[in-house]
């Protein structure tokens, strides 16, 4: 939360990216969200409203991106939804609204992607799905992938665990 | 993938991209929204449309109300030569006379009428309407001694006689040869208190009625060989008639002002109601506050992600309200469509009835208004709720996170919303005929507004500190009405704002009619005599006491003058205040006496002796002197006869108006009109009040006896003028009725939103155990507890503002009429009851299952 720009710290300073989020006031930080982070929520958050791609679309449209749209559909081909351009939230089963939300998040190119129980809502097989398409994107477009889990197996295949308890570190380790 | 970054700023128009995918979804949620508005509107477009179409048509139709390019008007005289031959130098003159006069019929029959005694060119503009039709002059000619006479069809109704009967009026006799079914020219003349009866000159001559003092208006109307759209030889020559006939006392108008007092009523009237259809708005703005807040409550999630996706909350903020706008610009373009139909509504279906001239069109200027009201109307009650977006935490996205929010938005959009209620009530009060009517009704309704917060908060702290019900319907109620997200303070609003408009209507209504009704004031008069001779006073004395020993006879001179300057200032240049500004329109009743009149108190300044002799003293209404801002020892001009008289200011009254005795504004020491021929005026009154038997033998014997006395009976009269208010309250009702539906509608709205988390709750409860007899209890405690405090309010609130209204604005006696108030606010509550309990049965019945299933 911290890290996205979303809560404060309540003491010491924060850096991501280059920025140093304390010094940022509430519309600074949104705009550091645009540019910098990507999150994917537990249960999706897509905008019911909005097609697939326009859920795609928005914070490319945010950010002032002078081709949303083709980007979107590149970002949703990208997790094998092509076909689903048009549907909207409703008409998708949960692996794929997750897909909407990966691609969502990835598409600005952000520096971070933060991914908070991203399988906590979807079925085994559609969990280690959408886990696969999460590290592709991370390896491909080189993005750090900070991944919130209860989940040890899933934990165990990043680069660095950082363990919490009540709020407090309890361990950092390699695996 | 690999496309570059390419930044750009972002478009301004991405709030409206936004707002539109987010209503692809459809309009649910926004219903109430949009009605309100559109109510709101619709009264605001339809009054100014109305008002606009009528003005239009008293402008278009100018000259044929005026009956000519100029008319002047000189009381109890006629032109003098050198007058006339000025008129007749500049066009065309057609000359009218009218008076009151007391027509009877031959079975003995008689009533008050208002004669019209033209010439041969009369109508010089337009057509009198006649039924059988035919030639007008031929209907008014003279025939084997007996004149004909032209008849209002009421006249002939109410002395029951038909064409051919004969009448007698004075000393003649007349013939009613055909019905008159329309006048050009009656707009001009105000309200008549008798149907109107066309006769010749030479017939009026012959009445004898036209006797030195008599109460005859004459009428020149001229029609200027060559006056083009602009008017500017009527202008001209009206400055030269002033300049070259300074003492002729005449009253001049031009097509323009044809009919100045009718054009004044329709302005007061018009903002009559387009306060009403603010109040309308307002009711409706707090549908749109509710509308707009359970909207974003819902959106919540969306607004979330959307910040969380790098929208700024200036920006989430900007694409809500881009979203309110379009919402409120739909609402304002249906109302303002309807609005603009109704003069042509009006038209077609009352256009063959109504005495005006109304030309309906589409009036661009009131329309564009009526939206703007709605627009403002709407940023007023959905910016503060808006501004709360600004600051909805993403952290809500996330797992078990309870992120409160402040329920306070940020300083700026509270700015924001201060300056849209600064600009809402500036329109109200900067385009208001009457910028004081204005300024207190704005004061009112933020009052209204401000206590019934009050009262809702005070109900829930008071629900909060109530100690705890051992009864659990009544200890849910009280805690339903102040829990977090209670329905407590939109119902009080909603109800609230409803039955204190309901009950102002209401005491309005019933104080009105109370005023114009049969019921006398205990000492008011049953009759006016007018024209009474000054020769034959005595006789008639004599004459009435013999008849009715029991009544009491009042009697006193009467003269009619002009105010021709006052404290040294032309009529002209004066800037009366609205309550003096009728002293000035037409020429008032004066009299003279050395006695303070009955019906009158000394408040300044002393009374002249009774054999006082010097210069001519006047003794002033104080009200009436206060609005022309005139003070003791300042002078007075009034034209009499065609003569100026000077007098000064001796002293002040005030007068009792509402007696209805014989009241005037001047009272002039008796030697101020010494020689002039004058005639007298009379009241008569019956104690306790006359029977209709007892009034009708005074009328018959009156005219019978004295056939140049008229006779007005004052409940006729208080009819004729209970009439025309009667109308304007149906008018007031009609225009009530919307903002009342309007407010039923926010609060069916308020209840539908809170039916939500009533569903949850009945399910919740029911899955624990509770019947369905004991949440139906506890709802009806909650509904009826807090409909009661509102009704409450609303009574007192209502009631005070009706007193404002009556007292204040009317300058009537205000007179508290509690039960039709009180049965008005019961009705309310009992369909506020009615109205959740229904909602509350629907919650009831759900299957708890499906909704635990998506909790």
């Amino acid at each position: 939360m911290v890290m996205a720009g979303l809560e404060r710290a309540d003491t010491g300073t924060v850096a991501v990216a280059g920025e140093n989020l304390s010094n940022l006031d509430e519309d600074s930080l949104a705009r550091f969200r645009g540019r910098h982070i990507g999150i994917v929520f537990q249960s999706f958050h897509l905008i019911p409203t909005m097609t697939a791609l326009e859920n795609v679309a928005v914070p490319l449209e945010l950010a002032g991106f002078v081709d949303p749209y083709e980007r979107a559909r590149d970002e949703l081909a990208a997790v094998g939804l092509n076909e689903r351009l048009d549907h909207y939230p409703v008409e998708l089963s949960g692996g794929e609204q997750q897909r909407v939300a990966i691609a969502r998040a990835l598409a600005p190119d952000p520096a971070i992607v933060v991914a908070d129980e991203p399988t906590g809502n979807l079925d085994e097989d559609t969990g280690k799905q959408i886990i696969d398409l999460l590290f592709a994107g991370h390896i491909r477009r080189n993005t750090t992938l900070v991944l919130v889990t209860h989940d040890p197996a899933l934990a165990a295949r990043c680069a660095r665990v950082v363990r919490l308890r009540s709020g407090r570190v309890d361990g950092v380790s390699v695996p | 993938m690999s496309t570059p970054k390419v930044a750009t700023p972002r478009s301004h128009w991405l709030p409206l991209r936004f707002a539109l995918r987010e209503l692809r979804g459809g309009l649910r949620g926004f219903y109430v929204f949009i009605v309100c508005i559109a109510l709101g509107s619709m009264t605001i477009a339809g009054v100014g449309s109305l008002a606009a179409s009528l003005t239009d048509g008293l402008a278009r139709e100018g000259r044929v109300i005026l009956g000519g390019d100029l008319a002047f008007t000189l009381i109890q005289r006629e032109a003098a030569p050198n007058e006339r031959a000025f008129l007749e130098k500049h066009g065309q003159v057609s000359i009218a006379a009218t008076m009151r006069a007391m027509a009877r019929a031959t079975h003995g029959q008689a009533t008050l009428v208002e004669i019209k005694a033209v010439d041969t060119v009369y109508p010089l503009f337009g057509q009198a309407k006649l039924d059988p039709p035919g030639a007008l002059a031929d209907a008014l000619a003279q025939r084997n001694d007996i004149f004909g006479a032209v008849a209002d069809p009421t006249l002939m109704a109410r002395l029951e006689i038909s064409t051919g009967a004969h009448l007698t009026i004075g000393n003649a006799t007349f013939e009613v040869r055909t019905a008159l079914i329309r006048e050009p020219d009656k707009l001009a003349g105000g309200i008549g208190f008798g149907p109107r009866l066309l006769v010749s000159q030479d017939a009026l001559r012959a009445t004898g009625l036209l006797q030195p003092g008599s109460l005859v208006r004459w009428h020149y109307r001229l029609r200027l060989p060559a006056n083009d759209a602009s008017d500017a030889a009527a202008k001209a020559l009206t400055a030269q008639a002033r300049a070259q006939l300074p003492e002729a006392g005449w009253d001049i108008r031009g097509r323009n002002n044809a009919s100045p007092q009718l054009e004044r009523n329709v302005e007061r009237f018009t903002q009559f109601l387009t306060i009403v259809g603010l109040t309308a708005l307002l009711v409706g703005g707090v549908g749109v506050g509710n509308a707009v807040k359970s909207h974003l409550d819902r959106r919540r999630e969306t607004i979330a992600t959307m910040k969380a996706l790098g929208a700024s909350g200036r920006h989430v903020f900007a694409i809500y309200l881009t979203q309110v706008l379009l919402m409120a610009i739909v609402g304002g373009i249906l109302g303002v469509a309807f609005g603009a139909l109704l003069p042509f509504a009006i038209s077609w279906v009352f256009g063959a009835i109504i005495p005006l001239p109304l030309v309906p069109a589409l009036h661009p200027g009131e329309l564009l208004l009526a939206l703007l009201y709605g627009l403002m109307t709407a940023l007023v009650f959905a910016l503060w709720p808006l501004g709360r977006t600004h600051d909805v935490p993403v952290a809500q996205l996330f797992r078990d996170m309870v992120a409160p929010q402040p329920s306070r938005p940020r300083k700026r959009y509270i700015a924001f919303t201060s300056i849209a209620v600064l600009v809402l009530a500036a329109f109200a009060i900067l385009l208001a005929y009457d910028r004081r009517v204005a300024l207190i009704y704005v004061a009112t309704a933020a009052g209204v507004f401000v206590l019934l917060h009050m009262v809702a908060a005070l109900m829930m702290v008071l629900a909060r500190r109530a100690p705890r019900a051992r009864a659990t319907g009544l200890r849910m109620a009280i805690a339903n009405i102040h829990r977090p997200s209670a329905l407590t303070p939109t119902i009080v609003l909603s109800l609230g704002l409803g039955i204190t408009l309901l009950v102002t209507v209401i005491e309005i209504d019933g104080n009105l009619s109370r005023q114009f009704s049969n019921e006398l004031p205990a000492k008011a008069p049953s009759f006016y005599f007018l024209d009474i001779p000054a020769d034959q006073s005595a006789h008639f004395e004599n004459f009435v006491r013999t008849q009715v020993p029991s009544a009491r006879l009042e009697e006193v001179p009467m003269l009619r003058g002009r105010i021709i300057s006052a404290g040294g200032t032309p009529a002209e240049n004066l800037k009366p205040k609205e309550e003096a500004a009728w002293v000035l329109q037409s020429d008032r009743g004066l009299t003279y006496s050395n006695e303070i009149p009955t019906g009158s108190r000394l408040v300044e300044g002393k009374w002249w002796g009774a054999d006082y002799d010097g210069p001519p003293l006047v003794s002033f209404e104080k009200r009436i002197a206060d609005g022309l801002g005139l003070k003791l020892g300042d002078s007075i001009v009034v034209n009499v006869l065609g003569r100026n008289i000077t007098a000064t200011i001796a002293n002040m009254r005030i007068v009792d108006w509402e007696s209805l005795g014989i009241n005037f504004v001047m009272v002039f020491s008796s030697n101020s009109f010494r020689g002039a021929p004058h005639t007298h005026l009379a009241t008569l009154a019956y104690p306790g009040g006359g029977t209709l038997a007892e009034e009708t033998t005074v009328i018959r014997s009156v005219a019978a006896s004295f056939p140049m006395i008229t006779t007005v009976r004052v409940k006729d009269a208080l009819e004729a003028v209970g009439g025309i208010v009667a109308n304007l309250v149906l008018a007031i009702r009609g225009a009530s009725a919307i903002t009342l539906i309007a407010a039923a509608l926010v609060l069916g709205g308020a209840l539908a939103a809170g039916h939500r988390s009533r569903v949850y709750d009945a399910v919740i409860l029911k899955t624990l155990g509770a019947t369905r007899l004991r949440l139906l209890t506890a709802y009806s405690i909650e509904y009826l507890l807090i409909g009661l405090a509102t009704a409450l309010f609303g009574m007192i609130g209502g009631s005070l503002t009706a007193w404002l209204i009556v007292a204040q604005l009317m300058h009537l006696t205000f007179a508290w009429l509690p039960w039709p108030g009180f049965a008005a606010a019961l009705a309310a509550v009992v369909v506020t009851v009615t109205l959740g309990l229904v909602g509350t049965y629907i919650a009831l019945g759900q299957k708890p299952a499906p909704i635990l299933r998506n909790l």
